[in-house]
């Protein structure tokens, strides 16, 4: 919820601000999804047990959640790009 | 397996309900990987019975159990742990097989969970040696068809619902309604909504009847009522027949009652128990 909490804010500073900032968004958000793994890691740990006992690794979750998360930034920003076509 | 229903208590139970020949010499101090079991799963002709004549008569002999479908062994050992300047597990040898159940008893801090952890390979240390069937599996946990394991912890997120985790784990919830009726009308419930003791006994059961060669349930009965523990003693009991199951908890009678062979960590080591002075004379029990 978080994540896409910050996709969405990204993507409306982007069709606000236009490309000269998009390096700043993306490192933002990369900075948000490390944030988010070094937490999760934190108080979630627990957990990961009920997945490796299912025989899903942590190097699999972490993979697709974090790959389908960024995945889905860029596409909103490609999409802002492509509707609102910010400067 | 000593029945569970009888009260079991220190003084009465002179005798571990062990298999293990009462000639074997114990764990040596150190065993190399390939050397057989000091514990071999058949007992010789020529030995002495396992268990003498005083034993009351409520005890059953002790005696190899059927013979399981498959077979299949975990033994760790050429363990190291250690933190800092302080060892933790310098000589430990644990064999678990199919058909047994394996206890694990220890005082606090000696090492018990981490040892699980090890096995399982969600601790790295610097030398161990984990087989099945003598064949290295140095990270277990990637392998849940052979390897599962009960954390201490209460570890189901807590959003999953009953109803989604028994196919998670290839189980019939049914199964488990017949076992605990109580648990019917929270079959769309969220792990989260379940009591503590709940919330343990869905763990454990769940774990114990994964489909998988072993076992390692850590603190099992904690949290458990009475009643539910000596269900849960007699779903092992089932389970047993086709995997191994190592078990450790404080609540040391419900395991001494349906363990097969008893380790007892101590100072780093692991030892064979045999009989209940045993576990006094390895400082777990007072002394009487």
């Amino acid at each position: 919820m978080l994540n896409l909490l910050v996709t969405l804010a990204c993507a409306f500073l982007f069709g606000e601000y236009g490309n000269r900032i998009f390096a700043v968004l993306f490192w933002f958000k990369i900075a948000t999804l490390a944030l988010v793994w070094y937490f999760t890691e934190q108080y979630k740990k627990e957990e990961f047990y009920y997945y490796l006992n299912l025989g899903v690794s942590k190097t699999f979750l972490w993979t697709t959640t974090l790959g389908f998360d960024l995945s889905l930034f860029l596409f909103g920003l490609i999409q802002v790009h492509k509707f609102f076509k910010p400067i | 397996m000593i029945s569970p229903t009888p009260p079991i208590s220190p003084t009465p139970l002179t005798t571990l309900p062990t298999i293990l020949p009462t000639t074997a010499p114990g764990i040596p101090p150190t065993i190399p990987p390939d050397a057989p079991p000091a514990t071999p799963p058949t007992v010789p002709p020529a030995a002495p019975p396992t268990i003498p004549p005083t034993v009351p008569p409520e005890v059953p002999p002790a005696g190899p159990p059927p013979p399981p479908v498959a077979s299949h062994k975990l033994e760790a050992d050429g363990i190291q742990l250690q933190f800092g300047e302080r060892k933790i597990l310098q000589d430990i040898y644990l064999l678990c097989e199919t058909g047994r159940i394996t206890g694990l008893l220890g005082r606090n801090g000696q090492g018990k969970t981490c040892l699980m952890n090890i096995i399982y390979g969600s601790l790295p240390v610097e030398t161990k040696s984990i087989r099945i069937d003598h064949q290295s599996y140095p990270k277990a946990f990637k392998r849940p068809d052979l390897l599962v394991y009960l954390p201490q912890f209460h570890f189901i997120p807590g959003s999953l619902t009953l109803k989604r985790l028994f196919p998670d784990f290839g189980l019939d919830f049914g199964d488990f309604e017949k076992r605990f009726p109580e648990f019917s009308r929270l079959y769309r419930s969220r792990i989260r909504q379940l009591s503590g003791g709940q919330r343990r006994l869905t763990e454990v059961y769940l774990i114990a009847r994964s489909p998988s060669r072993f076992a390692m349930l850590d603190e099992p009965f904690s949290h458990l009522m009475p009643l539910h523990v000596d269900t849960m003693i007699e779903i092992l009991a089932e389970e047993k027949k086709h995997k191994g199951i190592l078990i450790t908890d404080h609540l040391y009678r419900p395991i001494v009652s349906c363990a097969d062979r008893l380790y007892v960590l101590s100072n780093g080591k692991t030892r064979l128990a045999k009989k209940m002075d045993d576990l006094a004379e390895l400082g777990y029990l007072p002394v009487d």
